[in-house]
């Protein structure tokens, strides 16, 4: 099953804050990942990932790099990176910000 | 002597024996505790040096801020020409200036602004942060009075109304003639909503679209990248009293030199303190001891090496072939990022924290690194000069 999520709009626009003590407090990294991504947080999951989420980030204004470490880097724990871009596809996306996600999902799994 | 009625006496035997049952129970509670603290610290230190994490850094805050008395006569401290770190060549003297004051123990503080030529964002905030920190290390009703003259120059008691910094200590205005263009500063202020922190950063990508010469592409990167992680630093660390969260924004275009100013500081306990107490304190003292004598040198470790002060951070593990964390999401790469994306956008950096102080050039290299043994800075301060479009010219502030 594939399920979209615009993130800008269903979520927030600015995905800045790794847990509450940062920021605001709202709208956090791990808010989401509880949110979007709890399924996939098991490693069953990863032995064989069938369901797919697409998020779209047309309406996202600012992703930091906390924010993308915590909700996306998370799963490097599970499986590669290429795998965990093919499980959660993120589409309309501009360079910067998929280039802050690949070097998250990239350091995290090199343990750096 | 009176005779104690059968009552009386089961009243007492009653009370006697609730006061050893308690007792009884609190000592077996603690000696559980201390067992459990025991095993604990033998069978899972990272978890044990994560729980004691809150403790040891509560420890520290306290005695950063412990109170003192500020009972010196008091300090006249002159302000000659231009002061800031703004331009480089004035950054020692800034630093010498700031150490005469920060760590003082007089009771009234005069600022001899008569000479100033201009008080650029980072004396600002350097100011500020001193007032929030003086009201903290103050026992009650000995907070030392801080004064400041005129300056002979107009445009410098003009800019100090309009940035905010009247409003912010709550002195009385100098009725400048000189105007400055509010759309061109973001002004410092009581920050006082968690909520306006989005607002806040907003308003200095509003400036930076206005007036950088970054592109589009590196504006996003410098608000992802850069913006976004020291406000979160400086939002972790601040300690909110005095009814502020403890961190201070500010930013201003200069047309004369052609280069945007943001200053974004906090009255935290500072690199050092949070590398030290926070829980990869054991591995950062084994491995990096000099940085427990040089605050210049933890600032350098903080931006170089993928280590976090955070109280709940993961710790390396120990392996043959270089220390590495598990896999996973983990903090400690935030200054890192910082660096390399200031070095690649060519943006100047520099960093004060109370004693330290590392100044990065454009390129990405150490342009200066120190320790003084006064403090310089009441907090952290970070500081950006972005590269302006260049379209204007005029020589005014």
């Amino acid at each position: 099953m594939i399920k979209n999520i615009d993130v800008g709009k269903d979520f927030f626009v600015d995905l800045v804050n790794r847990d509450e003590n940062q920021g605001d407090g709202q709208f956090t990294a791990k808010q989401f990942r509880e949110k979007y991504l709890s399924q996939m947080d098991n490693k069953e999951f990863w032995i064989n990932p069938k369901n797919t989420i697409v998020l779209d980030f047309q309406n996202v204004e600012v992703l930091g790099p906390s924010f993308a470490n915590e909700a996306f880097a998370y799963f490097t724990k599970y499986a590669k990176p290429e795998i965990i871009k093919k499980v959660i596809k993120i589409v309309n996306i501009s360079k910067v910000k998929m280039s802050t996600i690949d070097v998250e999902l990239n350091r995290s799994y090199d343990r750096k | 002597m009176k005779k104690i009625s059968n009552t009386r006496l089961t009243f007492y035997e009653n009370r006697n024996r609730r006061y050893m049952n308690l007792k009884h129970r609190l000592t077996k509670r603690m000696r559980h505790n201390k067992y459990r603290l025991k095993v604990l610290r033998l069978t899972d230190p990272v978890l044990m040096s994560m729980m004691e994490a809150p403790s040891r850094r509560r420890a520290k805050v306290k005695e950063v801020y412990r109170k003192k008395s500020y009972d010196n006569p008091p300090l006249s401290v002159q302000i000659h020409e231009d002061f800031g770190i703004e331009e480089r060549v004035n950054a020692q003297r800034f630093l010498d200036i700031a150490s005469q004051f920060v760590d003082c123990n007089s009771k009234t503080i005069n600022f001899d602004l008569s000479k100033c030529t201009r008080m650029w964002p980072s004396a600002v905030t350097l100011l500020c942060s001193l007032k929030h920190w003086v009201e903290m290390k103050a026992k009650p009703g000995q907070t030392p009075h801080l004064r400041s003259t005129k300056s002979e120059h107009d445009n410098v008691n003009g800019y100090l109304d309009a940035c905010g910094f009247y409003d912010y200590v709550g002195r009385a205005k100098d009725h400048s003639k000189t105007q400055h263009n509010q759309g061109e500063m973001v002004k410092i202020e009581k920050e006082t909503e968690k909520s306006r922190i989005k607002s806040r950063r907003d308003q200095i990508r509003s400036l930076l679209t206005r007036f950088s010469s970054l592109s589009s592409d590196e504006r996003e990167k410098f608000v992802d990248h850069v913006l976004v992680e020291v406000t979160n630093n400086v939002s972790e660390h601040g300690l909110g009293v005095h009814n502020t969260l403890g961190w201070w924004i500010i930013a201003q275009y200069h047309r004369s030199h052609q280069f945007v100013s943001i200053c974004i500081a906090d009255n935290g306990i500072g690199f050092r303190n949070s590398l030290l107490s926070g829980a990869q304190h054991k591995y950062i003292e084994e491995k990096y001891a000099s940085i427990i004598k040089d605050e210049g040198k933890a600032i350098k470790l903080a931006f170089e090496e993928s280590v976090s002060g955070a109280l709940y951070a993961p710790v390396k593990e120990k392996k043959f072939m270089g220390d590495k964390y598990e896999r996973g999401s983990r903090r400690g790469n935030g200054l890192k990022i910082i660096r390399e994306a200031c070095s690649e956008l060519g943006i100047p950096l520099a960093v004060l924290s109370h004693h330290g102080y590392l100044f990065i050039d454009a390129l990405g290299a150490y342009e200066k690194l120190g320790h003084s043994d006064k403090r310089i800075f009441a907090g952290t301060l970070y500081h950006f000069l972005i590269p302006a479009k260049g379209d204007h010219n005029d020589k005014e502030y």
